[in-house]
């Protein structure tokens, strides 16, 4: 029973993981030039980054939004609701990788935005059933927080989108300078 | 006490926001036709709109738009329901006690979202002169996933093992049938 809940909860997190990679990696990749690793790194950190903030967010706003239930029965429902609330990603992520990798598509923040929202919804529909009721102010609570991320992602996208090339460009300048090139100009 | 039976303009919207609850009230008073019209609606206008877009740049004539209104409303009659009998299928192997007509009903009404925002998108097209089969199209699509993937776990008495892979799967489906459309 214990061995069978350690492992949804390892592929849980192993899922989750891998839809943020694939959502940064997918978001941050360059239209004339897939395979950039560039872009492929920041985009995966910065997946990570937003999942990891976005986790955290929602449990913590679940658990603000719940403290008599929390002090009961203790933290880890919430997070197992709100991880089982984030595997909504996957088709989001799975249509995200189809559109920028096979119908070579440039825009791809309605994909996140929506998936974002899916999982706030979600995430409050699975702690209702762990909790026995559904209630209007958890999934205000999480709807809330995944609008602002959802926000917070198109906002920041404008301006996270030119820092690979930024890096890029510092890294190619390091390596001239050590290797006694110069700047080529 | 009365079982009181919502309107369908309130079960489109409650799909959008609480699709779950909305289910639960409306899977057995909805008539499963009135839902198969809210996907083949829903679908005439995305399609239509993509026809729009493409008429507004000179690209396509006035006919082109109609064809493609009726692909979509014909898309939106047949294949979606169609995917949903499909999805009744595998229910059913999976020992799903949900009727065919349930099945097919909830999941034609998960598409509420995609109606709400295709019909927003045409106001916005016809009176503001935008291209509206991205931004308010392929979002009503993808903003109903969320509702399809409740709707089946609700189906499935709460697995997700079963509601995420049909839902990607329909979903990709859509999005790559859509944009054959578009290169038409």
């Amino acid at each position: 029973m214990e061995k069978d809940r350690q492992t949804g909860e390892m592929g849980r997190n192993f899922v989750r993981r891998l839809c943020f990679i694939a959502i940064g990696i997918s978001a941050f990749s360059d239209p004339m030039e897939r395979l950039n690793p560039y872009d492929a790194i920041f985009g995966a950190l910065a997946g990570l980054l937003f999942g990891w903030l976005f986790r955290k967010f929602l449990r913590s706003f679940l658990s603000l939004f719940n403290a008599k239930f929390k002090k009961e029965k203790g933290k880890k429902p919430i997070h197992i609701a709100v991880d089982k609330g984030m595997l909504f990603l996957v088709p989001f992520t799975v249509m995200l990788l189809v559109a920028v990798y096979y119908l070579n598509w440039s825009e791809t923040r309605g994909f996140v935005a929506a998936g974002i929202m899916a999982v706030g919804t979600a995430a409050a529909i699975e702690f209702g059933r762990t909790k026995g009721k559904q209630e209007i102010r958890n999934t205000l609570a999480t709807s809330g927080i995944s609008f602002l991320f959802s926000f917070l992602w198109t906002l920041s996208y404008a301006y996270l989108a030119k820092a690979p090339s930024l890096v890029e460009g510092g890294v190619g300048l390091i390596r001239g300078i050590i290797s006694g090139g110069g700047i080529g100009l | 006490m009365e079982n009181t039976k919502p309107s369908l303009f309130r079960t489109i919207f409650g799909m959008m926001i609480n699709p779950g609850g909305t289910l639960k009230k409306s899977l057995f008073t909805t008539k499963w036709h009135l839902s198969v019209a809210v996907s083949a609606v829903a679908f005439g206008l995305f399609f239509g709109q993509t026809g729009f877009d493409l008429y507004k740049t000179g690209q396509k004539g006035l006919e082109f738009v109609l064809l493609t209104s009726a692909i979509g409303f014909a898309y939106g009659l047949l294949v979606i329901p169609l995917l949903g009998f499909l999805t009744w299928t595998v229910l059913k192997l999976s020992k799903g006690e949900r009727r065919m007509k349930e099945t097919v009903s909830a999941f034609c009404l998960s598409y509420s979202g995609a109606l709400v925002y295709g019909a927003l998108g045409l106001a916005f097209s016809l009176a503001l002169g935008w291209k509206t089969s991205v931004a308010f199209g392929v979002t009503g699509v993808l903003w109903a996933i969320g509702p399809m993937i409740i709707t089946i776990r609700e189906l499935t008495g709460g697995r997700n093992a079963l509601s995420i892979p049909i839902a990607t799967t329909v979903g990709i489906a859509v999005l790559i049938s859509w944009s054959i459309l578009g290169n038409l």
